[in-house]
């Protein structure tokens, strides 16, 4: 059945809505919890592993800039798929491990504590990754191309969109571990393709490519926020049924 | 708890709302289903829980029907007095009028709000091919009533 004819039978079938329900799960203790508190309580369940990894790519992005500056545009962007990897692995971490049942017998749905660890990491991988463009600047080493703030914003997210899309979808395919090493491999891909094209083909980071680099962004967003839709749907249907 | 019990309220208040047209008695019974629910220790009960809270709430509702003496499926729709503005909504309307009761159940159940065919069957006490084919037949004779229209 086509969206429409279903959106035009719930418009059908809709009643009235129940003055009560606020008041009935509050009284049964169910009452959901605020949205940036459930969020702020899931900041608690990201791994430690998970906040060192962010730190230690900080860490190196400070310490290039200090000492080797002419390497550290090309070792941000190589470090953006191996940040997302980290992310991924974070924010999968039930399906990978197949510990959906446990998460589903607390009293928030999976779908939400899916979407709220996701936030979570999300956030931090971006303004991480905000910082970092900071930190790198607008000298882009013996590259001869001037740049800006928001053009290596631009470029630090290419890579990491391209991972994050490739392991949603390696996730969803592969269950288990193997998953899991199918996106090392494919961030550690990306990663070495990234640091190469900033050796190689330095000329693509010209301002007259920028629309190239526009238009490949708003592919892989989209890609990446489709993928992620999927997972979370699929995730949630496989353990309901 | 291995479903969105905020989502599933709405759901089971609109069967409920569907079947008797009284909200507050609607809500009553979407409550009773919860609480119901929610105190069951049987494992084969949480295990299929949607088609438990249906068939709580069918059971009250038709309790509900026969204490008011009434008939537990009425024919007209909540949303009848809905202003239509386009043509496919007010031909789709006449369709469903033209369905049985139970072939509207199942519509309301299976494409408004989203029941899994598995927990269709356990609902209904048929078998998960048997529920696809009279889906499939229902939707055929809407489509086929509206055609008509």
């Amino acid at each position: 059945m086509d969206k429409n004819r279903r959106k035009q039978l719930e418009k059908l079938f809709e009643a009235p809505a129940p003055p009560g329900k606020r008041g009935f799960f509050r009284k049964i203790g169910l009452e959901p919890a605020s949205m940036g508190n459930f969020i702020r309580v899931q900041f608690s369940y990201v791994s430690v592993w998970s906040w060192g990894a962010a730190i230690l790519f900080l860490g190196i992005a400070v310490n290039l800039s200090c000492f080797y500056w002419q390497g550290l545009f090309s070792c941000t962007v190589a470090m953006m798929p191996l940040l997302a990897l980290a992310g991924i692995s974070e924010s999968t971490r039930s399906f990978v491990y197949g510990m959906e049942e446990l998460e589903m017998s607390s009293r928030f749905s999976l779908k939400s504590v899916l979407l709220a660890r996701m936030a979570v990491v999300g956030i931090e991988d971006v303004l991480l990754a905000l910082v970092m463009a900071w930190i790198v600047g607008d000298e882009y080493g013996n590259m001869a191309v001037q740049g800006s703030y928001m053009r290596t914003v631009l470029y630090l997210f290419v890579p990491y969109l391209l991972s994050v899309f490739g392991s949603l979808w390696i996730v969803r395919s592969f269950a288990g571990k193997e998953g899991l090493y199918a996106c090392a491999g494919l961030a550690l891909a990306v990663s070495t393709a990234a640091f190469a094209s900033t050796q190689n083909l330095w000329w693509i980071y010209q301002e007259k490519y920028l629309p190239a680099w526009l238009a490949v962004i708003a592919v892989l967003g989209g890609l990446a926020f489709y993928e992620g839709r999927k997972m979370i749907k699929s995730h949630y249907l496989q353990s309901i049924s | 708890m291995s479903m969105d019990l905020k989502e599933q309220y709405d759901h089971i208040y609109r069967y409920c709302y569907y079947h008797l047209r009284d909200i507050g008695k609607a809500e009553d019974i979407t409550q009773e289903t919860f609480l119901r629910y929610l105190e069951s220790d049987s494992y084969k009960d949480i295990g299929r829980p949607l088609a438990f809270l249906y068939t709580v709430a069918r059971n009250l509702c038709i309790d509900e029907a026969r204490r008011r003496k009434m008939e537990p499926l009425p024919e007209e729709l909540p949303g009848e007095d809905l202003e239509d503005s386009l043509l496919d909504s007010v031909l789709l309307k006449q369709a469903l009028k033209e369905l049985s009761g139970n072939e509207r159940e199942l519509i309301l159940l299976r494409y408004v709000n989203g029941v899994s065919v598995a927990d269709l069957a356990k609902f209904y006490g048929k078998s998960r091919y048997a529920v696809y084919r009279e889906t499939k037949k229902v939707l055929q004779k809407l489509e086929r009533r509206m055609a008509d229209g």
